[in-house]
């Protein structure tokens, strides 16, 4: 019993002299995804019990908050585009031929928000604050809750797993405004990207269909030199 | 030339630095829902589009349609050059020469603020608005800001609307002046290239978080003309109609703000200088008004994977006149929903009200993809109402039908 309270004790204690949630956060992001302008393909696979399809996305990011998502497979979805301008979103299709804003929150295909592929970063949207540490999968992980800093981001909040070791990203669970838990994200594949291991893999179920599942693999990263006008609205036709 | 000849050697020679296909071929067959439930439409359509950057910075575009439509009293053979164009874009600057396609607005469906380029109104441009919206040359420059873009355009040889002929579903109700004999259209296809013909737009835009404005102003021809009748001969009665359009000269805004989960979008115009059609029983004259539309939207897109738009759009003319084919206050009440369905199908329902003369007009369309390069819908129009009415003299035009798409 004593052994168990001094873990603990130096559990906590370690926990309380660590880094804060939002720097947490911060580092996972950077094992998500590189800072800086950047570009990389990501293949979703949406599978049900009965189906499963493939879409084919280039992402052209910058900072966080500038994104332009073109939709470059199937051929009967190829060349809609989604632009994201920090909380902003506007929405392509060829077959209207003009920009139209959409929410966040929208689905892009099968479990996937638009956020989901267009924002990069979670420090820059949502507050965090570290609620404990957990184990998952043998290793030990902070557990955050990040909570949107306005109305206009993908989720109202999100459970997080950080792993303490090397503050990559586990899992995360995300909630709507009601309190609904609406998917899950797990973090997986770190491998060598721009200069340090980030992820590659993240797979999405569904919180009430956990046989509804988008898989994304990103690849062919980029380091590119965007001027924030290559994320204009008025340059998406 | 030192230009095209480069463009056109890195082209042949295979050096591109990039290059696109977008083309996609349609079969449609449908009957009317109304008696006598014949043929409504059968129509194959090719649209073929290629895009190459031959050189960092230059883009060529080309496209292409091609049609065959069998409706007995429409049949058409068709091919017109689309998209096809020369683009330059550096970080701030884009320049478009060549036959294409501009588009302003914010709502869903029906063209408002969509004037610039003319519209395939064989079918009053119902279904897709990118089929119905038709290529014209154009420069348009466009200079881009960080979170903002300033647009000139000029039309050297203006372009009208292809509007319905005589007999179609969708004909101007010139029967009704005259009931026995025939009836024929003048030549309208469009204005000379010159420089007292050309068209000129002006467009400025500007995004703050949440919010989308635009402020245009456009010096045209109207797309749509008016008629002037003449007797061809008296006996059997031949009428020819000459159409006439008005120069315009159009204001207007288009705005959308983001009140999560819903979002507002608006649009209002002034043209002034507005011809339109009287018909009465003995004449067919015309009258010339100023024209004021407003045309506000409300979105909800709470529901996952679930769209829901309300829309009010008000056309206003000064003048009330007795046979006018546009009342003086018209008032559309539309609503929209698209929502999933079976096996990653989706279903969309639009219906629109008149306020003023109670026609209505409702659709539905359900969409199967079938594979990534192939997807089937089943379509319905209906239109509802007396035949003074502005919708629902359109009802002997109601119709289903379905439609096969292949992607390539």
């Amino acid at each position: 019993m004593k052994k168990l309270l001094t873990m603990l004790c130096v559990s906590l204690s370690a926990w309380a002299a660590g880094p804060s949630g939002d720097d947490l956060v911060k580092r996972a992001d950077e094992a998500r995804f590189p800072s800086g302008a950047v570009s990389f393909s990501v293949k979703v696979t949406d599978k049900t019990e009965s189906s499963e399809k493939e879409t084919l996305y280039r992402v052209d990011t910058k900072d966080g908050d500038l994104s332009l998502v073109t939709t470059q497979a199937p051929p009967r979805l190829k060349g809609r585009k989604l632009l994201m301008r920090e909380n902003d979103l506007w929405l392509y299709l060829p077959s209207i031929e003009r920009p139209t804003r959409v929410s966040a929150q929208q689905r892009l295909t099968g479990e996937v928000a638009n956020g989901d592929i267009a924002h990069t970063a979670f420090a820059r949207d949502y507050s965090a604050e570290v609620k404990g540490i957990s184990v998952i999968d043998k290793e030990l992980c902070f557990e955050l809750l990040l909570t949107a800093r306005n109305k206009g981001v993908t989720y109202h909040s999100i459970r997080y797993w950080i792993q303490k070791r090397n503050n990559y990203p586990v899992k995360a669970e995300f909630y709507a405004l009601s309190g609904k838990a609406l998917k899950t994200g797990v973090y997986s594949h770190f491998q060598p990207v721009l200069g340090r291991p980030r992820m590659t893999q993240l797979v999405i179920t569904d919180a009430l269909k956990p046989t509804h599942q988008s898989i994304l693999l990103y690849s062919d990263f980029k380091t590119e030199s965007f001027d924030d006008r290559h994320f204009s609205k008025d340059r998406l036709g | 030339m030192r230009l095209a000849t480069a463009l056109l050697f890195a082209t042949l020679s295979g050096g591109l630095l990039a290059a696109e296909s977008h083309s996609h071929f349609d079969a449609r067959i449908g009957y009317h829902l109304v008696d006598p439930y014949d043929l409504s439409t059968h129509r194959y359509l090719l649209e073929l589009s290629e895009k190459w950057e031959p050189i960092s910075g230059w883009t060529l575009w080309a496209g292409a349609r091609g049609m065959v439509a069998g409706v007995a009293q429409e049949q058409t053979q068709e091919v017109w050059l689309r998209d096809t164009f020369l683009q330059y874009r550096n970080d701030w600057l884009t320049v478009r020469a060549g036959n294409q396609r501009v588009v302003w607005g914010e709502v869903f469906g029906f063209y408002y603020a969509d004037i610039v380029n003319p519209k395939d109104m064989r079918e009053l441009g119902l279904g897709d608005l990118s089929l119905n919206r038709l290529s014209v040359p154009m420069i348009d420059v466009v200079v881009s800001f960080s979170a903002a873009a300033l647009e000139f355009l000029a039309i050297p040889r203006p372009v009208f609307s292809k509007m319905p002929s005589v007999v179609g579903d969708f004909a101007f109700p010139f029967h009704d002046v005259v009931s026995s004999g025939s009836v024929s259209f003048g030549e309208d296809s469009g204005k000379d290239l010159s420089l007292s013909n050309a068209e000129f737009g002006l467009r400025g835009s500007k995004q703050w978080s949440g919010t989308d404005l635009s402020l245009f102003y456009f010096y045209y021809w109207d797309r749509i003309p008016t008629f002037t009748a003449f007797v061809v001969t008296p006996s059997p009665l031949s009428v020819s109609l000459t159409p006439f359009h008005a120069r315009l000269s159009t204001v207007g805004l288009t705005a959308s703000h983001d009140f999560s989960p819903f979002v507002l979008r608006l649009e209002g115009l002034y043209t002034a200088g507005r011809n339109f059609n009287v018909v009465t029983r003995t004449a067919l004259t015309t009258f010339t008004s100023d024209e004021a539309v407003g045309v506000v939207e409300c979105d909800y897109e709470g529901i996952e994977k679930t769209s829901i738009g309300l829309q009010y759009a008000l056309h206003h003319i000064p003048q009330k006149v007795e046979g006018a084919l546009i009342p003086q206050g018209e008032s559309l009440l539309s609503f929209h929903v698209k929502a999933p369905a079976w096996n990653d199908s989706d279903v969309e329902l639009i219906t629109s009200s008149s306020l003023n003369d109670g026609g209505q007009y409702a659709s539905i369309n359900w969409t199967l993809p079938v594979s990534g390069q192939m997807e089937l819908s089943l379509h319905a129009d209906y239109f509802f109402g007396t035949q003074a009415s502005q919708l629902g003299r359109y009802h002997h035009a109601s119709r289903s039908y379905a439609l096969l798409k292949v992607f390539f």
